[in-house]
């Protein structure tokens, strides 16, 4: 593992061009820094590099899947012994999508077409629960 | 993605000119649903944020008016010249109304961002018009709204804009408002008003009110002025500063102003011969024609004498519409109904309206009134109207007296007719009754001693 505890304040892993921007937008009008990881072999990756307190995770991408990489990262967890808050970020939050999202190990959900308010919302309840880094060696 | 320039000329597909403004050439309604419809099946899998908004022009009507059609039409051709080159690639602009527009910003999902975009959109417009020799100018208000809802419709998120807009145009000119939340909670509430409204009206519930009017200097009652009000059966009491616009905008101030009419009618019968009774018509009724016809068969049915009756208008009652204005107030004075101006002086007085329209009394606003003894301004204004009136041959009254001094300044200054709190709240029928009967005992008693 690499050690760049807290260098960003969120992951973002969002394949498409336009939510992409959206989530930009949004992160730097809140002034939180962060990645954006195009799928979820990437945000894995991401996830291992930057080690942040809060990922906004999309639940259809390419590659692979966002419950898919919530697992690997759950996997990963188990072994280093934190705990990163995941929200996912779901086009289909009415239609059972939202149980399947939280029974794959994610926190919460957002529906998407995403708003800044919504988004904002759940950002500030999720890094004010978010504990302290875990130290580990 | 298409551009908003839409090709008219080429291929005349019939699909694409239904979708098409014959005048100006940019998309009409049809077009403006289907972008939205197709921008959110496009983004199904994958719904992201989106603005649209509606531009509506102020004051264009009055131009069409006063420059002719075929003037309104060569603005409204500049006006989308001018939209169509403000947008960028992705964007769009439609026409949807004859001075209604609306776009579709697919890349613009903050509230902050199509604020700016829309405002760049109005200053665009409030650029001077060439309108042959002439110029004119218009400005416009954008109620704009954004696609946050993944199971929103074309239909509900324009009925959002338009609440937006009617937000906007509300505030005044050149606005933009963007759809919040608590609108909701407002025209929610406005609709719960309205339909209170319209059930106490015809269950005949809202009630007259008088306030007197006096001769200032021997201090007796004249006349009243009769004001609605309205206590609801599950809203309580509810303001006329609320009410009365709400009537106004939804329709419902004609029926309102009969019922009114005929109760204060009713009442003012049983009062002594020589009060009159003054009723206040809104900006709506003076341009429909029909309302001089319900006054006077309310005054047949009623049996009040005409002569004993007073209306009172307002400058901005008669902007609206000047002539129909004028042609309703000669058709009242003609049966002997006398009209007065109302609030003069802080609308946008015209001495020109003076001239052409024949009123028999003006009422001094209450804001010249409240501030006579401390201010030399508020002094010398009045003394100018009571010189004017008396010119005109008008009577006055000053409104808003609420002390001795004030009464007594203006007696001084040779003002006739005063009203305020001083005098008299406004109260309701039976105690309106109460209080001439009061009066009259009281200068029978006078007498007697």
């Amino acid at each position: 593992m690499t050690g760049n505890n807290g260098a960003i304040d969120v992951l973002i892993a969002e394949d498409n061009d336009v939510n992409q921007m959206v989530f930009s937008f949004i992160m730097e009008e809140l002034g939180l820094t962060f990645e954006i990881a195009a799928n979820g072999q990437e945000a894995v990756a991401k996830y291992q590099q930057f080690q942040p307190p809060l990922i906004v995770m999309d639940v259809s991408m390419p590659v692979m899947n966002g419950l898919e990489a919530t697992q690997k990262i759950r996997e990963l967890e188990a072994s280093s012994g934190s705990k990163v808050a995941i929200i996912a970020a779901t086009a289909h939050a009415l239609k059972g999508d939202s149980e399947r999202c939280l029974e794959a190990g994610m926190d919460d959900y957002i529906a998407k077409p995403i708003s800044p308010d919504k988004l904002k919302e759940k950002l500030d309840h999720w890094r004010n629960l978010a504990p302290p880094a875990v130290i580990n060696g | 993605m298409n551009s908003s320039v839409e090709d008219t000329n080429g291929s005349a597909n019939p699909a694409e000119l239904a979708m098409t403004d014959s005048l100006t050439g940019l998309g009409n309604r049809a077009r403006f649903y289907d972008k939205m419809e197709r921008l959110i099946a496009e983004r199904a899998e994958d719904p992201a944020p989106f603005a649209i908004g509606i531009i509506d022009l102020d004051g264009f009507k009055p131009i069409n008016d006063l420059f002719g059609r075929s003037a309104g039409d060569d603005i409204l051709l500049q006006v989308s010249m001018r939209l169509r080159s403000a947008m960028d690639e992705q964007s769009i602009m439609t026409r949807v109304g004859g001075d209604e527009f609306a776009f579709l910003y697919p890349m613009t999902f903050r509230e902050e961002a199509i604020k700016d975009q829309a405002k760049m959109l109005i200053e665009v417009l409030s650029a001077p018009y060439d309108v042959g020799e002439r110029t004119a100018r218009l400005s416009a208000s954008v109620g704009c709204a954004l696609y946050y809802f993944n199971d929103e419709t074309p239909q509900q998120l324009v009925s959002r804009a338009e609440t937006a807009l009617y937000h906007a145009k509300r505030s005044g000119r050149g606005r933009v408002v963007v759809y919040s939340q608590e609108m909701e909670e407002a025209a929610k509430r406005v609709a719960r008003i309205e339909q209170a409204l319209r059930r106490a009206v015809s269950a005949g519930e809202v009630e007259p009110h008088f306030q007197p009017i006096v001769d200032l200097k021997t201090r007796q009652t004249i006349g009243f002025e009769c004001l609605a009000r309205w206590t609801d059966r599950d809203l309580g009491f509810v303001s006329p500063a609320v009410f009365i616009p709400i009537a106004e905008e939804r329709g419902i101030v004609g029926p309102m102003s009969q019922l009114l009419l005929r109760k204060a009618t009713e009442a003012a019968r049983e009062w002594p011969e020589h009060l009159f009774l003054s009723f206040n018509l809104s900006p709506s009724q003076l341009v429909d024609q029909n309302t001089g016809l319900h006054i006077l068969s309310i005054l047949e049915k009623t049996g009040f004498d005409p002569k004993r009756l007073e209306i009172e208008i307002t400058e901005t009652g008669v902007m609206s519409d000047p002539a129909s204005a004028e042609k309703i107030v000669e058709d009242l004075r003609r049966v002997g109904i006398r009209v007065s101006l109302d609030d003069f002086g802080t609308g946008q007085s015209s001495l020109g309206r003076l001239r052409d329209f024949h009123f028999d009394k003006l009422k001094i606003d209450r804001a010249f009134v409240s501030s006579i003894l401390e201010d030399r301004p508020s002094e010398h204004i009045i003394r100018a109207i009571l010189a004017m009136c008396e010119g005109l041959g008008m009577d006055v009254v000053a409104e808003g007296i609420e002390d001795e001094k004030q009464a007594d300044k203006l007696v001084q200054f040779g003002c006739q007719g005063g009203q305020g709190f001083f005098f008299g709240k406004p109260v309701d029928a039976n105690a309106t009754m109460g209080y001439l009967r009061d009066a009259y005992r009281g200068a029978l008693h006078a007498k007697a001693i």
